[in-house]
């Protein structure tokens, strides 16, 4: 489906005529890469079908090499962030630490939130870093499977068996039917962990939530009642809280369990959205959109994986419908651009936009030479699109920059990194209160923190001036008589002094700065060329990414194939699909009828529209006799058929 | 009387026991092989009386052939009976290594196939003692089992059972003139005695290089301290609340923590119990030693409540769990009053009755919604009064909140509660499943009014 067809088109079987047979799956030898992607690129040629196969492939390759870096650093995101929890975990189930009697069992609970996805994964690395060990097992239970005691009881029995079915996998097996014990007798588990001798059991609860509190209450009973027998521990994942969990069980088995809480390290939202719009960047979100889907986040989902999932919706539209995105590759002079593109890159607004600048300079002979010289604008294009790339990256570093400056001890202003990302992508940063009060407040920092604050934004402009700026601060700072007190600028508020005057019997207060010492007025100075000079780099970065030119290739800014995809209306689509179902069938035979009834229709269409005419006080008889008339008219079936359906 | 159990070790096992000398008599009086077999011996006693312990411990020193049956690990009675009989058989061959025993089938499905087995088990046997542990809460036990099991020593007549049972019902075993032995809880006196035996210490144990005269003296004075903490905590816990044994020694431990703290800060003396109580006696005050919690809660800060994620769903997920919540706590007639936003003035029972208030008091006590219990709506109403409760209006589509439903019901938040089998069905009825603190803690965290739309 593109952007062109309103709608999709089904073709049924009926009308193509025999669909061919669904080959059977073989296993055959691989066919050479290059020759499969050749002949089908999951890429459709755009620009009414005349853009080169190249440029489609330039596309597809273009995107995946730019999704390939953001879901490693995703992926390794993920990765860090569990990997504190799974240490503690794997070091809690290892540990020997007896309970406090042998009732206890312990317990390990897993506060990992309500995103089953994240739970799932933490789960299997808790997995694999147990079974590692040769002497531990883990029995992973999930809510599905466990209908009642019995069934949980024997499905870990079997998983226990199966878990290192190693030399002697006959002999468990055979014993256990020749005893005839019970499978959901635990004298089973009992007997393999006495014969591998395995010094840990852990039982997993993936959705411990979905459990029945009453089964679960059941079962930590026959379980605390082995465990002086079988070295259990328990894990529990739970989605909302300890105390909602804790009201599910009884008391009585709430002191069977000897719990410990790990936190799980979630990655934020705003994380994943970070790592998108800021490291190796070749795409960037327009505010709008980004606003979108943050909110959604924010109002529904808040999982992590949905939004890099969205996210890759995002790169993945802009590079699939958008015939410029050709351009956004490592190396823009290789691609073979074509004569439909450079049509394309006319009708920007933003080409509009730089040649109604032209005009005005009066520059006449190099508009009529981008217009009719396609050579021309491809060196504009060029020369351009390199310059429009790096502001946005200057935008986003600065961007940065702010929200590192934010983070100084002083600033008392609390936003996001992507709230400030909107407001610079929507080009309203440089003059919002936000930016004025972040570098008021940090102007107030003591000359240590300052120094670091500096070295760390020196590094993000790369900017000599605010080198020299830290150089004289270091060279000030190490003259100061007790390097232990750092210095303080005169925006300190710790050189005020409240003065309290009463005049005429009313108390007025008068705010009065100290004197300074030489140093700090020295310090102050500095603070002030500081400022002055990042508050130049500010100006400079923070531009308006609209106005650039090309930034229709650059910025992905479409939100309606979001609202599209992610917020599903069934509803509508179904009733829009039953009123006029031409548009779906795509058949020939009811093309003609415009908003009307025919007998070539559907039935359940027709049945739906009279429905829609009638209102719902009609009596079936009725409906039916409407309905016949409709039908018979083409099909010219007989009153007496009729009847025999009635 | 060569068999018979000398009194000295009777009274080893006394040592052990300390106060339950008459139920230790009782038993040994009746287990003695002098006497003639007793079937069946009921022991009965409330949770944490010693009854297992004592019994098993009465058993070994007796020495006859024995086995314990624990029903708490028998998911079904097949289960029981089977656990019995291997118990039996492994019993039987450590003790006499006859090759005729393993030759027996385990397989038993009824009770009579149990009684058959172990007839043959105890043909030619001397004495042997089963012992049915908790067997008044066999799970999915038929109500036969019990007066089966004490009609075994009709058939059997070496075969005495002894059932350890928590709670005395009549009729339970449809068999007269069997001998019960009553386990009574312990008495203040008993309990803090007991607990006398153990005392926790102010110090930890020192390594044995130290002084050992200061390791007597860090005993003696933890016992004297000891003595006398578990006394208050008896009489301001144990006496109502934490009464059986196991539990009131929890509530001591996790007491005792906090209570020693001003002496190992050195602000007292070890000896100083008045002033430590006085310090103390928020602890006492207090109910956070009582509440019984996966995670060990300090009982030092009870005023400092964990900082709880108070936002653990997201906003719409949020407001439809009270909006469900809602649905099940408020009666239906009171829809349109609650939730109507075209009436004015949302008329409240709180407090004044108008003219039409009758005077009288009603004939039916009014038991308060909230103590009632979570009543099933139907879908159609949860989604009524979610679009009424949010503040502005819902444009999404509808897949999103039954997806959100969805979600809800997997973690159980929701739950179904009675209509057909097919969730997807209209009559279908569904029912919160959370509790007030969480819905009052949810609706502050997205900012909505909650108690306004509660009937009383």
């Amino acid at each position: 489906m593109t952007e062109y067809e309103a709608c999709y088109i089904f073709t049924s079987r009926g009308s193509s005529g025999q669909a061919p047979h669904p080959s059977k799956r073989r296993k055959t030898a691989r066919l050479p890469e290059s020759e499969a992607r050749n002949e089908v690129l999951p890429f459709i040629t755009l620009l009414r079908g005349l853009e080169t196969p190249e440029c489609t492939k330039v596309r597809l390759d273009s995107f995946e090499a730019a999704w390939r870096w953001k879901e490693d650093l995703i992926h390794k995101a993920f990765h860090t962030a569990n990997l504190d929890t799974i240490k503690e975990v794997a070091s809690f189930i290892r540990s020997d630490r007896a309970p406090q009697s042998s009732r206890k069992v312990r317990a390990g609970l897993l506060l990992a939130g309500p995103d089953d996805r994240a739970s799932a994964d933490l789960f299997e690395s808790i997995a694999e870093s147990v079974n590692k060990d040769e002497r531990a097992m883990l029995i992973n239970l999930s809510s599905a499977q466990s209908a009642n005691l019995k069934t949980i009881l024997s499905y870990m029995n079997q998983e226990a068996i199966n878990h290192n079915l190693g030399v002697d996998e006959d002999a468990i097996i055979d014993r256990s039917r020749t005893t005839g014990q019970l499978n959901y007798d635990l004298q089973i588990l009992f007997d393999h962990v006495q014969d591998k001798a395995i010094s840990r059991v852990v039982v997993a609860f993936q959705d411990s939530e979905a459990f029945e509190g009453k089964m679960l209450a059941e079962l930590m009973d026959v379980v605390s009642s082995w465990n002086d027998r079988i070295p259990f521990v328990v894990l529990f994942s739970v989605a909302t809280s300890v105390e909602g969990f804790q009201s599910k069980l009884s008391r009585a088995a709430i002191r069977n369990l000897e719990g410990t809480e790990f936190k799980v390290g979630r990655v934020s939202i705003e994380e994943i959205f970070k790592i998108i719009n800021s490291k190796h960047s070749t795409l960037w979100l327009s505010a709008g959109l980004s606003n979108l889907i943050l909110q959604r986040q924010k109002g529904y989902i808040q999982s992590p994986y949905a939004m890099s999932q969205t996210l890759k919706y995002a790169y993945m539209n802009h590079y699939f419908a958008n015939p410029l995105s050709v351009v956004l590759n490592d190396d823009p002079t290789r691609v073979p651009l074509q004569e439909e593109h450079y049509e394309a890159v006319r009708n920007l607004p933003s080409f509009r936009s730089h040649v109604q600048k032209l005009i005005k300079s009066k520059d006449y002979d190099v508009v009529r030479g981008l217009l009719d010289d396609d050579e021309n604008l491809n060196e504009l294009i060029l020369d351009k699109f390199s310059s429009s790339r790096k502001a946005l990256e200057g935008l986003v570093s600065a961007v940065t920059a702010l929200y590192r400056t934010q983070s100084s001890p002083t600033c008392k202003t609390d936003s996001a990194w992507s709230e400030i990302y909107i407001q610079a992508m929507s080009g309203e940063l440089s003059k919002s209160t936000l930016f004025a009060e972040i570098l008021d407040q940090a102007k107030k920092l003591p000359s240590d923190t300052m120094h670091d604050l500096l070295r760390d934004l020196a590094g993000m402009f790369h900017d000599n001036e605010i080198e020299k700026v830290i150089v004289d601060l270091g060279k000030l700072t190490s003259n100061v008589d007790d390097p232990e007190i750092p210095l303080r600028s005169q925006y300190d508020t710790d050189h005020e002094t409240l003065r309290t005057t009463i005049v005429a019997q009313k108390v007025s207060l008068s705010k009065n700065a100290s004197i300074l010492s030489a140093q700090d007025a020295a310090y102050t100075r500095i603070v002030d060329r500081a400022f002055s000079e990042l508050h130049k780099r500010f100006e400079l970065a923070l531009i308006n990414p609209q106005t650039l030119f090309l930034n229709e290739a650059l910025i992905y800014d479409s939100k309606s194939p979001h609202r599209d995809v992610f917020t599903p209306r069934p509803r509508f689509a179904i009733e829009r699909a039953l009123s006029s179902p031409h548009d779906y069938l795509g058949c020939g035979c009811c093309g003609r009828v415009e908003g009307g009834l025919s007998a070539t229709q559907p039935a359940t269409t027709i049945l739906y529209q009279l429905y829609l005419e009638s209102g719902s006080a009609v009596n079936a008889a009725d409906l039916w006799s409407a309905f016949w008339t409709i039908v018979a008219t083409e099909g010219g079936e007989d009153e007496e058929a009729d009847r025999e359906v009635l | 009387m060569d068999s018979h159990v000398p009194d000295d070790l009777i009274n080893s096992i006394d040592d052990r026991f300390p106060c339950r000398e008459t139920q230790l008599r009782q038993l040994a009086a009746l287990l003695r092989p002098p006497q003639p077999n007793i079937s069946t011996i009921l022991v009965h006693g409330v949770e944490a009386t010693g009854k297992s312990e004592l019994v098993k411990a009465v058993v070994k020193v007796i020495g006859t052939g024995f086995t314990i049956v624990r029903s708490q690990e028998c998911i079904t009675q097949r289960h029981l009976l089977e656990r019995a009989v291997a118990n039996t058989k492994e019993a039987l061959t450590w003790q006499v290594d006859e090759a005729h025993v393993g030759a027996v089938q385990e397989r038993c499905e009824s009770i009579s196939a149990f009684v058959v087995v172990l007839q043959r088990l105890l043909a030619g046997k001397q004495k042997f003692i089963m012992i049915f542990d908790g067997i008044d809460n066999q799970r999915n036990a038929a109500p036969t089992l019990l007066p089966a099991i004490v009609r075994l020593g009709e058939v059997l007549p070496n075969l005495t059972t002894i059932l350890v049972v928590r709670s005395l019902q009549p009729h339970l075993l449809h068999k007269p003139g069997i001998p019960h032995i009553h386990f009574p809880p312990y008495t203040r006196a008993e309990t803090l005695s007991i607990l006398s035996q153990s005392p926790l210490l102010i110090h930890a144990p020192l390594s044995p290089e130290f002084d050992s005269s200061q390791d007597t003296a860090n005993n003696e004075d933890s016992a004297w301290l000891w003595a006398r903490f578990t006394a208050a905590v008896w009489d301001s816990f144990g006496q109502s609340v934490a009464r059986d044994i196991v539990s009131f020694r929890v509530v001591c431990s996790g007491l005792w923590g906090p209570f020693i703290q001003p002496i190992l800060d050195g602000h007292y003396g070890a000896r100083e119990f008045s002033k430590l109580l006085i310090k103390g006696r928020g602890l006492l005050q207090s109910e956070t030693a009582l509440v019984d919690s996966i995670l060990p809660i300090a009982p030092a800060a009870p005023n400092v409540k964990a900082s709880k994620p108070s936002h653990i769903l997201p906003y719409y997920p949020a407001h439809l769990l009270i909006a469900a919540y809602l649905a099940s706590h408020n009666p239906p007639k009171h829809d349109i009053t609650l939730f109507s936003k075209t009436s004015i003035s949302k008329r409240r029972k709180r407090g004044g009755g108008t003219a039409l208030t009758p005077q009288r008091p009603s004939k039916y006590r009014k038991i308060s919604r909230k103590l009632l219990g979570p009543q099933p709506f139907p879908l159609e109403r949860l989604f009524a009064i979610f679009h009424a409760i949010l503040p502005h209006r819902y444009s999404s589509g509808g897949a999103d909140i039954m997806c959100h439903l969805a979600t809800l019901v997997g973690l159980r938040l929701v739950v179904k509660s009675g209509g057909t089998g097919d969730i997807l069905e209209g009559s279908t009825k569904w029912r919160a499943n959370v509790g007030w603190e969480m819905v009052r803690d949810m609706a502050r965290g997205v900012a909505f009014d909650v108690e306004s739309y509660l009937m009383e």
